[in-house]
């Protein structure tokens, strides 16, 4: 079934929309979910309320891109338990991900300098307009989908080494464009 | 807190990364049927040449309404397969010259392209399973590869179809052996060179080939050293122009016309080096080439050499190939046990961040790793 498919499905309020968005999306969603999450039972919760966020947001919302809209719902619940749960456990690829692409961000003397989470989101976003489509899939798949070096580059046809120096390279040129543009947090 | 608005910022990026981020990945596409575990070790390799002029004229290649446009270099070959290296995919665009409707069976007619060379395709049957329309001044991707025999498929609209019978009539084995090659004797600084169709030409572990010259005097080999994601060329004639050429060194660059169209991952520039027939003969010339670059920067080891000019030894390093380089770096490494840990530690590090390209951060990366070790 295609995504557009399976949006007309909840335009038309079909509770198969949901079975059909599990039966897709459901390795995805259980993918991006498992690299934040460490408990299964969670991971589960998570996606579930997943589904139901989709299936209260279509309609009236028509998403360009369902897969992309999806993922993003799945990570941010997940983000949200993730934080709930606990702030000591620490999930090793999640974590590992976040501590890399932290070091390009310097932190804000003032308060005023401080930028909120939606400007950061719009300045990577013209950060990422930027890039090769190379780098930016391999940046994308290390950050937001928190996939491993080895899975990175079994995806893009890059060696385990090369996809660590793309990385390298873009989180300087990340932390280059975030002096420049005078991004704290 | 940080890191939590970190993490919030990335869950915010526009969809459309996030959507071309899985795309990328070869799950998502529509060809999942090339696949290295159904059919095992599958070499692809097709190319098609068509001159800028010859893309000027419109070669009618489907009489039945599709002409090619233009050369379109297939970007993003691993896009078709998880782990495979179909780096000889290409596609040309064509455009659409009439409307007209595929349906099973419909035979696309003979054609050849005089102007370009010697491809020729013969009753391309479209059995894609579902009829589909094409307009007039639609784009469609023609797209070759191939294993024994070089297929050919459509992509319109993203989907990809395979067309049964779409076989460029020259085998594989012959593709492979068209490649770029040229009489020694006219091997000279600025000469134009005459490229030959050579005979069994193999690609070695590091993509290599070896070719013997028909019309060779000293029955030398001349390697031609291409890059990881140059395409195999199917010509069996043109010219290459020598930019230089050491004779004693056997080494120099060879650029390719520019007659031809630029070919998706054919760098201009290609290191030649020409060997002695022996391959044992290899590791002797490569020390011998070693020992004139030592000599050259009056220095009696590779370490002491890294050590005083660490940029200009990556630079010259740069100029030989993946299996020679890990010589040398390996010789290196022996090396760099004589020197002060600190200073090699230091040198590394500062190399490694003021790494003009990939290139050079991955040999330092490298050379780092081995010392470590």
């Amino acid at each position: 079934m295609t995504d557009e498919e399976i949006v007309n499905l909840y335009w038309d309020r079909s509770p198969d929309a949901i079975s059909e968005t599990d039966r897709k999306y459901g390795g995805l969603c259980h993918k991006i979910s498992g690299t934040i999450l460490r408990d299964k039972r969670d991971v589960e919760e998570c996606v579930s309320d997943s589904y139901w966020t989709v299936w209260n947001k279509i309609p009236p919302h028509r998403p360009a891109f369902f897969s992309a809209f999806l993922s993003k719902i799945v990570r941010v619940l997940s983000l949200k338990k993730y934080e709930y749960n606990t702030a000591e456990k620490r999930n090793t690829q999640f974590d590992i991900s976040i501590d890399e692409l932290s070091e390009c961000f310097r932190t804000g003397k003032d308060v005023e300098e401080i930028c909120d989470a939606n400007i950061l989101a719009k300045t990577i976003d013209v950060f990422l307009e930027l890039l090769s489509e190379e780098k930016r899939v391999v940046f994308v798949k290390r950050y937001f989908f928190a996939e491993t070096l080895e899975e990175i580059a079994k995806e893009t046809g890059h060696s385990t080494n090369n996809t660590s120096v793309i990385l390298h390279r873009v989180r300087k040129q990340l932390k280059d464009y975030l002096e420049k543009e005078g991004i704290y947090i | 807190m940080k890191k939590q608005l970190i993490a919030d910022a990335m869950s915010g990026i526009d969809e459309r990364w996030v959507f071309e981020a899985l795309m990328y990945s070869p799950k998502g596409l529509a060809i999942k049927w090339i696949n290295k575990k159904r059919f095992g070790v599958m070499l692809v390799a097709a190319i098609i040449v068509v001159s800028i002029m010859a893309a000027a004229l419109a070669t009618e290649i489907f009489p039945g309404g599709i002409s090619f446009s233009e050369l379109y270099p297939f970007s993003g070959y691993n896009k078709w397969s998880d782990n495979y290296s179909y780096k000889n995919i290409v596609s040309q665009q064509a455009i659409v010259l009439e409307d007209v409707t595929l349906k099973d069976n419909y035979t696309f007619n003979y054609s050849t392209q005089e102007k370009t060379g010697d491809q020729q395709y013969k009753d391309l049957i479209w059995k894609a399973g579902k009829v589909c329309h094409l307009k007039k001044g639609d784009i469609v991707d023609v797209v070759y590869y191939g294993d024994t025999y070089s297929t050919v498929c459509l992509s319109i609209k993203g989907k990809y179809h395979e067309l049964e019978n779409g076989k460029v009539d020259i085998p594989y084995g012959i593709l492979k052996s068209s490649l770029l090659c040229f009489k020694t004797e006219e091997i000279n600084k600025g000469n134009q060179a005459q490229l030959f169709e050579t005979e069994n030409t193999t690609a070695d572990t590091q993509g290599r080939y070896l070719m013997k010259l028909k019309d060779s005097p000293n029955g030398n080999i001349v390697e031609l050293l291409f890059t990881k994601d140059v395409n195999v060329l199917q010509r069996k004639n043109g010219w290459a122009k020598v930019q230089s050429w050491d004779k004693e060194k056997h080494t120099g660059w060879c650029m390719e016309d520019r007659l031809f169209p630029p070919i998706a991952g054919w760098n201009i520039y290609s290191p030649v080096r020409c060997a002695e027939d022996d391959k044992e003969g290899d590791s002797e010339q490569i020390e011998n080439l070693m020992i004139e670059y030592l000599k050259s920067h009056g220095r009696t080891s590779f370490g002491e050499l890294f050590v005083s000019t660490p940029n200009a030894f990556i630079t010259a390093l740069k100029e030989f190939n993946d299996s020679d380089q890990n010589e040398i770096i390996h010789a290196l490494e022996g090396d760099l046990k004589d020197q002060d840990r600190e200073t090699v530690v230091k040198i590394l590090e500062l190399t490694k961040a003021s790494a003009i390209d990939e290139k050079t951060y991955e040999i330092v990366h490298e050379i780092e790793e081995q010392i470590h070790q």
